[in-house]
């Protein structure tokens, strides 16, 4: 190879970057699909670059500020949908068995633990279509509860949701609702065949609507091409959510993506830059999977546009302990705060 | 955790299984049966419905801690 053949590219890719960097931090702009497109094909070797770029447009439009979240499944398994990477679903055999709706004392030690990380925000989650009457109610004598006990922040993730529904729990104090489009529109029918990503996307639009704020998160390595990784950014963007939970595939015994293999640690950390990229100013959460797809890199991504973390276990699988990201956040002086609407 | 059954896969005698990282146990280690797992942000619990046992993360830990302390 000559001089010439290897610098070319190198070249290319330094005004790549350059644009990104003119559109985001001196234009404040978003980055457009093409624009997207372009970083996404940069060669691994850029990588780095691509996440350099990243953390300093996150600490632009976000500032140092890591934003800490428990999680707990108050209502575990048995979900009549088919989300083909799903343990929890009740279509796929060897799948968790149903348990009922956690109690109350069980919720609030979940809380006080979350707490005592740290955290600002605790999340509520259920393996569900949607909400029953029972279910809303619960949950919305649920959440006082928690904010009385701990202080913290109350989200909620329980599926698919009415207007009413929405209206109820935003009047309930619930400040954040989330609910995932996991992946590209055009890409879902291969993922869930038991409801549309136009239902999950109109929830997501009534969320907003009624004042919660909204989290809507992807799911990366079903198998999706590139292109439709672009496809969900953009649609990201036009939901303009105010976070976005990041889950790499832990591919999961017993669903039909279990014979898929985690993303290689370069490629997660390239695309958790091109989130921040397409998305400057989310919290963008580190959420499932990032131990066994990160592995050693996990404080890289840190350093590639992530401002949030889920800590402590996830619904159903464990994560590692509170105390080694606690020690990876102090070691990178990134100081721990509640996040909100940074745009 | 030293029942016949393997909590991984739930077969009997397995052998095969090694301990996969972040996860409870899936299976009862006295009967072979899908256990009902509760996770919360920092530790775990597991019931047998057949059996009726509990095991929690807590008690993992210190079973694994106790031969090495001596
Ligand atoms: S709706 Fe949620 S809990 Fe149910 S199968 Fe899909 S991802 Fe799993
Ligand atoms: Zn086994
Ligand atoms: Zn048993």
């Amino acid at each position: 190879m000559t001089a010439a053949a290897t610098t070319r590219p190198t070249g290319e890719a330094r005004s790549r970057l350059r644009a990104a960097e003119v559109a985001l931090i001196d234009e404040r702009r978003l980055l457009e699909a093409d624009e997207l497109r372009a970083l996404a094909a940069l060669d691994d070797e850029q990588v780095p670059a691509l996440t350099a770029l990243a953390h300093a447009v996150r600490l632009e439009w976000c500032g140092p500020t890591v934003e800490i979240e428990g999680i707990l499944s108050v209502k575990t398994g048995g979900c009549p949908e088919d989300c083909h990477f799903c343990s929890q679903s009740a279509r796929f055999s060897e799948t968790l068995p149903a348990a009922p709706f956690l109690d109350v004392d069980e919720v609030l030690a979940a809380a006080r633990e979350t707490a005592d990380t740290g955290a600002s925000e605790f999340c509520m989650v259920l393996a569900i279509r949607g909400p029953d009457e029972r279910t809303l109610q619960r949950l919305i004598s649920l959440v006082p509860l928690i904010e009385a006990e701990t202080g913290l922040n109350v989200a909620v993730s329980a599926g698919i949701l009415t207007d009413d529904q929405a209206g109820r729990l935003a009047d309930g104090g619930v400040h954040r609702y989330n609910h995932n489009l996991e992946t590209a529109r055009s890409f879902f029918p291969q993922i869930a065949t038991t409801h549309t990503w136009d239902e999950r996307y109109e929830t997501c639009l009534l969320v907003r609507r009624h004042g919660m704020e909204l989290c809507c998160g992807a799911l990366l390595g079903m198998g999706e091409t590139v292109e439709h990784r672009v496809e969900l950014l953009g649609q990201l963007q036009s939901l303009d959510p105010t976070e976005v939970p990041l889950n790499f595939l832990n591919p999961r015994p017993g669903t039909p993506l279990q014979i898929r293999r985690p993303l290689r640690p370069l490629e997660a950390l390239r695309w958790i830059a091109l989130f921040r990229l397409a998305l400057p100013g989310v919290i963008l959460r580190y959420a499932g999977g990032r131990e066994i797809t990160l592995r050693e890199f996990q404080a890289m991504g840190m350093t590639a546009g992530i401002n949030a973390l889920i800590v402590g276990n996830y619904l159903t699988t464990l994560g590692r302990s509170p105390d080694e990201d606690l020690r990876m956040l102090d070691d990178l002086q990134m100081p721990i705060g509640a996040l909100s609407g940074v745009i | 955790m030293s029942g016949a059954f393997c909590p991984w896969c739930g077969t009997r005698d397995c052998g095969d299984c090694r301990r996969p990282a972040y996860e409870a146990p899936r299976h009862c280690d006295g009967c072979g049966r899908r256990l009902r797992v509760t996770v919360h942000p920092t530790g775990w619990e597991t019931r047998c419905r057949r059996c009726g046992t509990v095991s929690t993360s807590a008690e993992a830990r210190e079973a694994v801690r106790l031969p090495e302390g001596g």
